[in-house]
C-alpha cells in the first residue's frame, strides 16, 4: 500500500433538506492508484466530487486529503486550498483567455510556468492551438484544453466527471489511449465518474459501483 | 435607402454641431486658452473618472452579487436596484442640497434631535465636484449593472468552479476571471453614463461647478458666443468619439460572448447570516441614496407645498409626458432596429459611421444640440413645407424628432448586443426557408430581438420622460411635459412646488423600469 | 385603440392651436413664475386674447426666434437676463414701443435706446448683513467698491460667476470705473471670499445668517421669499438675523437689474402685443405681479411687497448702466475669469 491520498468515511449529503443517495459512502484512494465510481445518474456520483473538491458541504461524515480533514460538519477548508483537479463534461474553459493562457491560469511557480504550459501542449497535441481562443476550437480540442488546465498546477488528485460524455466514440478510443498513457508516466492519482463500464475499464485499476458501496 | 436618408436627416443637428468647427475662431478663443482652459478640461475628466470608477464598481458588485448569492432581500434588490433609473441626476443634485445644506433637512432634524446649535452642520458640503460625482454615479449606475447581471448571468457555474479548483478565492473569481470577462459589456454600458454625464448641465450648474459643459454655457450664454460655443461642444463630440473607437477596438478582439452557457437557476450560494446582512448592505446603499433618499426628500416637499397638485392642468401634463415618452420610445427602438439590420448585411458601410456618429450625439449638451435642431427643423420648414409658415418647429414631430437623436445611443446599445447573439447560421437557415430581407426582420430578428426591442423601448422612455432642454425649446406654445414643470420651478429654487411634477416624473419613469425589471425577474427563470 | 385616437388627438390639436384661437398674443419668456401664470390667465378673461407661452433659457429664445427668421410666431420677447435684451435690440429685431401709457409710465432709462425694450419689474443686487456682529458704523455709506478693502479679508460670500447677475453687477463696475480698474477690483474681492463660490443667492444669505461669513451680495427678492415662510421655517428664521445695506447711495446708487420685454419686428400680432405689454405696467398688476415675486415695481406709485418694503423704500438707483449691462457682459465674464472668480 501506498500513501493514503483520499478517504472518505460515512459521508451523506442533502440537497433542500433531503438526504440523498450517499448512503453513508466509505472510500480510500492510495497514491498513483486509479479509481472509477459508477452507478446511473441520479446516484450522486457527480455530487460525490463536489463534495470531495470542496464545492459543497457534507451532511454528515469527513473528507480526508493526505491525512487532513478538509471536510466535516464543522470544518470545511476552501476548495482552493485543496489541491484537487475537476474535469467537467460542460464547457469550462475561460472564453477571454486563450489556450495557453488557460492552462497556465493556475499555476502558481511562475519561472516554470512556461516549460509547463508547453510540456502540457505537447503532451495533449494542442501546440499549434495555444493562440486559440476556446470558442474557435472543436469540442475534442476544448476537452483536452481542460484536461490539460486542470493538471496544470500538479493536483495530488485529478477527479473527472463523466469528460467525454459529450465527444463521439472514434475520438473518446483515441482520447483513452492517450490518457492512459499521460497518467501512467505522470502517476496521477485519478477519481472517474462515469456510467459507462468500457471506459471505467480502460481509465481505471479498480471499479466502485455507488449503489454497492 | 430608406436607411440612409433616415441617418442623414437624424444626424443633421450633430453636423449642424460639428460644421462650426469649419467657421471663424473669436478671439474668445485666446482667452479660453489663456485663463480656463485647462481647469474645465481638468475637472470634466476629475468628474469623469471618478463617475466612472463609482459607477463600474456599484454596477459590476451589485449585479455579481445579485446573480450569485441567496440571501435576505435578493429577489427584491434584482429588480429594485434600476429604480435609481427614474430619478434625473438634477433632481437629486436638487435634493440633495435640499437635504445637506447648512439648512437642509437632514441637518435640521439631526440639530432638532440632538438640540445642537444652528451654527452646526453634520453632513459635508455637497456643492462640489465629489457631490457631482455621487449625483451622477448613483443615478447612472443602473445602465452598468443592468448589462453587467446579464453577462454575469451568461458565466457557467462550472467555469467558476473550475477557477475556484485552479486556485482562486470566492473574491479572486470575481476580480480576476468574472469582472475580466464582463469588462467589455460594462464598459459599454459606461460609455452610456459618461456620455449622459458630459451632456448633463442641471445638475453641475446646481452645484456651480466650473466643468466643460457649464463653460459651452458661460461661453454662449454670458459671452454671448455661440459659434465658440458649439465649437467647444464639437471639441466634446470629437473627444468622446475618439474614446467610442478605442472602446469599439477593445471590444473586436474579444469577441467572445459565450451565450453556449449553462446557466442553472440553482447557480447561487446561500449566504451566512453576516454575509447575508454585507450583501444587504452592499445592495441597499445605491438603492438608499439613488432612491428612498430623494423620493423621501420630495415626499416631504410635495406635503409642505401649500398648492394642491392634482388638478386638470397637472393631469395634462402627465399625459404628455407618458405618450412622447411612448411613442419615442418605439420610434427610436424601430429605427435602431432597421439600422442595426441594414449594417448587417453591409458592414463597415457608411451607415455603420452615421450610426455611430447618432449615438455619439447623445454626449451633445441638450441645449446646444436643441440649436442644431431648431436649425435643421426651420429649414425643413421652409424649403420643402410651408414657406410662410412654421409648421415643423414648435410641433409634437419636431418634439419626436428631438428625442430619437438624443436617445438612439440607448435603444441603438441595446439591439446592437441582441444583434450579437443571433448567429449567421440562423440567417442561413431562414434564407433557406424563404424568409429573406425585411420578411426576416419580421418573421425571424424581430422575434428574437423582443427583449433586446423592449429594453430600448423602455431606457429610451426613461429618458424621455426625464428630458428638458430639448423639449423646453422646442415644444408647442403651452405645451407642457413634467420635466418642464419642475425645472420652471426648481430655477427659481422653489422646491416645494417643484416636488410633486419631479414625483410625477420618477412614477411615470417607474413604468418602463416596472416592465424591465419584470423581464429580469423572468429572464431567471429562463436561463 | 381609444389610448392612439388620444394621441392622434393630441398631434393634431398641437397643429391647429394658433387657427383654433384667432386672437392670440405669443410669448416667448425666460421668466417662468407661477404668479405669472394667473396674469396671463386674467389678460385672457379681461381682453379675450389668449396667451401662448414657451418658456426656456433666454439665449435659446433668441436663437429660436433669429432662426425662425420672417415667419416667426413670436410677439414678444420677455427676459429676466437684461442682457439678452439688449442682444434683441442690437440684432435689430425689435420694434419700437408707441404705445403712450408705457412711454409715459417708464422712466427713460429702464427702455431701450429707442424704446425698442421696457423694464417690466426691477431688483436691487444687495450686501446682507447680520446686525448683530457688525457695527452700524462698518457697514453705513459701504460701496461696492470697499467691498475689496483689505479689512474685508476672508469675510464675504458671493456666488460662482457663472451667474448673470454676478456678471451684470461686473459689468455696472466696468462702466462705472473702467476696465482696469474693475479688474483691480474683483482680483480683491477675491481675496476676500469666505469660501470658494458656491449655492444660489439664498445659500449666501444664510451664510450670513449662521455667522459663516459677514457680508453676502445678492438679489434683493431672495430674502422677500424667505420672510414669507414659503420656503421653510428655517429659512426664516434664517431670513429675520440679517438686513439689508443698499450700498453706494452716496454717488451713482445700488446696481439694479430688471425683467423686460419687448415687441419683435415680426410679430403677427402686434396690437395684441402692445395690450399686453400695457397689461403688465398697469397699476394693478404691477402690485400684483411684486407681492408674489418679491422684486420691486417699474411704475410710481406702486409699493413693493411688505416684506421687502420693511428693508426701506428710499433708496438711490443706479440706472445709468442698465442699457450697458449686455454690451460689457462678455467682457466682464472675461474678466471674472482673470481675477479667479470661480
Amino acid at each position: 500500500m501506498g500513501d493514503l491520498i483520499l478517504e472518505l468515511r460515512n459521508l451523506s449529503h442533502s440537497y433542500d433538506g433531503k438526504e440523498i443517495s450517499l448512503n453513508n459512502t466509505t472510500l480510500a484512494v492510495n497514491k498513483a492508484e486509479r479509481v472509477s465510481i459508477l452507478g446511473p445518474s441520479g446516484s450522486g456520483k457527480s455530487t460525490l466530487l463536489r463534495l470531495i473538491a470542496g464545492l459543497e458541504k457534507p451532511y454528515s461524515g469527513t473528507i480526508t486529503i493526505q491525512g487532513k480533514i478538509v471536510s466535516s460538519v464543522n470544518q470545511m477548508v476552501a476548495p482552493e486550498k485543496r489541491n484537487v483537479g475537476l474535469v467537467v463534461q460542460e464547457k469550462a474553459l475561460f472564453p477571454h483567455l486563450t489556450v495557453a493562457k488557460n492552462i497556465g491560469f493556475g499555476i502558481r511557480k511562475n519561472q516554470e510556468k512556461a516549460k509547463i504550459i508547453s510540456d502540457l501542449l505537447n503532451l495533449f497535441k494542442i501546440e499549434h492551438l495555444l493562440n486559440k481562443y476556446p470558442h474557435e476550437i472543436s469540442g475534442g480540442e476544448q476537452q483536452r484544453t481542460a484536461l490539460a488546465r486542470s493538471m496544470a498546477p500538479d493536483p495530488e488528485l485529478l477527479m473527472l466527471d463523466e469528460p467525454f460524455s459529450a465527444l463521439d466514440k472514434e475520438l473518446k478510443e483515441e482520447l483513452y489511449a492517450e490518457l492512459d498513457q499521460i497518467f501512467k508516466e505522470r502517476k496521477q492519482t485519478i477519481v472517474l465518474v462515469t456510467h459507462d463500464l468500457d471506459e471505467a475499464k480502460v481509465l481505471s485499476e479498480k471499479q466502485i459501483n455507488l449503489e454497492n458501496t | 435607402m430608406l436607411p440612409f436618408t433616415l441617418l442623414i436627416i437624424f444626424c443633421a443637428p450633430i453636423f449642424i454641431v460639428l460644421s462650426s468647427l469649419f467657421g471663424e475662431y473669436s478671439d474668445n478663443w485666446i482667452h479660453l486658452y489663456n485663463y480656463v482652459l485647462v481647469d474645465y478640461v481638468s475637472s470634466t475628466i476629475f468628474l469623469i473618472s471618478g463617475v466612472s470608477v463609482l459607477v463600474f464598481f456599484i454596477g459590476t458588485i451589485t449585479a455579481w452579487i445579485v446573480t450569485n448569492y441567496d440571501f435576505y432581500g435578493k429577489s427584491f434588490f434584482e429588480w429594485s436596484l434600476i429604480l435609481p433609473l427614474s430619478i434625473p441626476p438634477y433632481i437629486l443634485a436638487y435634493t440633495f442640497t435640499g437635504l445637506f445644506d447648512p439648512f437642509g433637512d437632514a441637518n435640521n432634524l439631526i440639530r432638532n434631535i440632538f438640540n445642537l446649535g444652528s451654527d452646526v452642520s453634520i453632513f459635508p458640503n455637497v456643492r462640489n465636484i465629489y457631490g457631482a460625482i455621487v449625483v451622477f454615479s448613483f443615478t447612472l449606475y443602473p445602465y452598468v449593472y443592468l448589462v453587467s447581471r446579464s453577462a454575469f448571468l451568461n458565466q457557467s457555474k462550472s467555469m467558476k468552479e473550475s477557477a475556484r479548483l485552479l486556485g482562486l478565492s470566492e473574491i479572486g473569481v470575481f476580480f480576476k476571471l468574472s469582472l475580466p470577462i464582463i469588462r467589455p459589456a460594462a464598459i459599454g454600458g459606461l460609455m452610456l453614463v459618461i456620455m449622459e454625464t458630459l451632456s448633463d448641465f442641471g445638475a453641475v450648474d446646481h452645484f456651480a461647478i466650473q466643468t466643460f459643459t457649464t463653460g459651452i454655457f458661460r461661453t454662449w450664454q454670458g459671452m454671448y458666443d455661440l459659434q465658440t460655443a458649439m465649437q467647444l461642444a464639437s471639441l466634446l463630440l470629437l473627444a468622446v468619439g475618439l474614446f467610442f473607437i478605442l472602446e469599439r477596438n477593445s471590444r473586436n478582439k474579444a469577441a467572445f460572448s459565450s451565450n453556449d452557457s449553462s446557466f442553472r437557476p440553482e447557480n447561487e450560494i446561500r449566504l451566512s447570516n453576516m454575509k447575508s446582512l454585507w450583501a444587504f448592505l452592499i445592495c441597499f446603499i445605491p438603492l438608499f441614496i439613488g432612491f428612498i433618499l430623494p423620493i423621501t426628500e420630495l415626499i416631504y416637499w410635495a406635503f409642505e407645498s401649500e398648492s394642491s397638485f392634482i388638478n386638470q392642468k397637472f393631469i395634462q401634463t402627465s399625459f404628455n409626458s407618458i405618450s412622447l415618452a411612448i411613442i419615442s420610445g418605439l420610434l427610436t427602438a424601430f429605427l435602431a432596429l432597421i439600422i442595426n439590420f441594414s449594417i448587417r448585411f453591409k458592414p463597415g458601410t457608411i451607415i455603420n459611421r452615421l450610426s455611430s456618429l447618432l449615438s455619439i450625439g447623445y454626449a451633445v449638451p441638450g441645449l446646444i444640440l436643441a440649436v442644431g435642431m431648431v436649425q435643421l427643423l426651420i429649414y425643413i420648414d421652409n424649403n420643402f413645407l410651408d414657406s410662410t409658415n412654421i409648421v415643423l418647429t414648435g410641433s409634437i414631430f419636431g418634439l419626436l424628432l428631438a428625442y430619437i437623436i438624443k436617445t438612439y445611443a440607448l435603444a441603438n446599445s441595446s439591439i446592437e448586443s441582441g444583434y450579437e447573439r443571433i448567429t449567421s447560421s440562423m440567417d442561413d437557415s431562414s434564407k433557406l426557408l424563404g424568409s429573406t430581407g425585411w420578411g426576416m426582420l419580421a418573421r425571424v430578428h424581430l422575434p428574437l430581438l423582443k427583449t433586446s426591442f423592449l429594453t430600448a423601448t423602455l431606457l429610451v422612455m426613461s429618458e424621455v420622460v426625464k428630458e428638458l432642454p430639448a423639449t423646453l425649446i422646442l415644444r408647442p406654445f403651452n405645451f407642457e411635459t413634467l420635466a418642464v414643470s419642475t425645472y420652471i420651478y426648481a430655477a427659481e429654487e422653489r422646491m416645494f412646488q417643484a416636488a410633486s411634477p419631479a414625483i410625477a416624473i420618477v412614477l411615470i419613469g417607474l413604468i418602463p423600469i416596472f416592465f424591465l425589471s419584470k423581464m429580469i425577474r423572468s429572464s431567471n427563470k429562463l436561463g | 385603440m381609444a389610448f392612439m385616437r388620444k394621441i392622434l388627438y393630441l398631434l393634431l390639436v398641437s397643429f391647429l392651436s394658433e387657427i383654433i384661437f384667432a386672437d392670440n398674443v405669443n410669448v416667448y419668456t425666460s421668466r417662468h413664475y407661477d404668479s405669472d401664470d394667473a396674469l396671463y390667465e386674467e389678460f385672457t378673461k379681461e381682453t379675450g386674447i389668449k396667451v401662448n407661452i414657451i418658456s426656456g433659457k433666454g439665449s435659446a429664445l433668441l436663437e429660436r426666434i433669429k432662426s425662425e427668421g420672417k415667419n416667426s410666431p413670436a410677439d414678444i420677447f420677455f427676459t429676466v437676463d437684461a442682457g439678452n435684451l439688449w442682444k434683441v435690440q442690437k440684432e435689430g429685431l425689435f420694434q419700437s414701443i408707441k404705445s403712450e401709457k408705457i412711454l409715459s409710465s417708464v422712466p427713460a432709462e429702464l427702455r431701450g435706446p429707442n424704446d425698442e425694450w421696457t423694464a417690466v419689474a426691477k431688483r436691487a443686487r444687495v450686501i446682507f448683513y447680520n446686525p448683530m456682529k457688525i457695527r452700524s458704523s462698518e457697514i453705513k455709506g459701504l460701496t461696492y467698491e470697499d467691498l475689496a478693502n483689505e479689512e474685508w479679508r476672508n469675510r464675504i460670500v458671493i456666488r460662482s460667476s457663472s451667474n448673470m447677475y454676478n456678471q451684470s453687477l461686473v459689468a455696472s463696475l466696468i462702466a462705472n470705473l473702467g476696465e482696469e480698474n474693475a479688474e483691480i477690483w474683483a482680483k480683491n474681492l477675491v481675496k476676500n471670499f469666505a469660501r470658494k463660490p458656491q449655492g444660489n443667492d439664498r445659500s449666501q444669505i444664510i451664510a450670513v445668517s449662521n455667522g459663516e461669513a459677514d457680508l453676502a451680495i445678492a438679489n434683493s427678492y431672495y430674502i422677500g421669499i424667505m420672510l414669507s415662510g414659503s420656503a421653510g421655517k428655517e429659512q426664516q428664521e434664517a431670513a429675520k438675523n440679517v438686513k439689508i445695506h443698499f450700498p453706494n447711495q452716496n454717488d451713482r446708487g445700488v446696481h439694479i437689474n430688471i425683467s423686460g420685454a419687448g415687441i419683435l419686428k415680426s410679430s403677427p400680432n402686434p396690437v395684441n402685443a402692445n395690450l399686453f405689454l400695457e397689461f403688465l405696467l398697469s397699476k394693478r398688476v404691477q402690485k400684483y405681479m411684486v407681492d408674489k415675486s418679491y422684486e420691486y415695481p417699474i411704475v410710481k406709485g406702486v409699493l413693493p411687497s411688505s416684506e421687502i418694503s420693511s428693508f426701506g423704500l428710499n433708496f438711490k438707483e443706479d440706472n445709468t448702466a442698465v442699457r450697458q449691462f449686455g454690451e460689457l457682459n462678455p467682457k466682464a465674464i472675461r474678466l471674472m475669469d482673470r481675477s479667479g472668480w470661480k
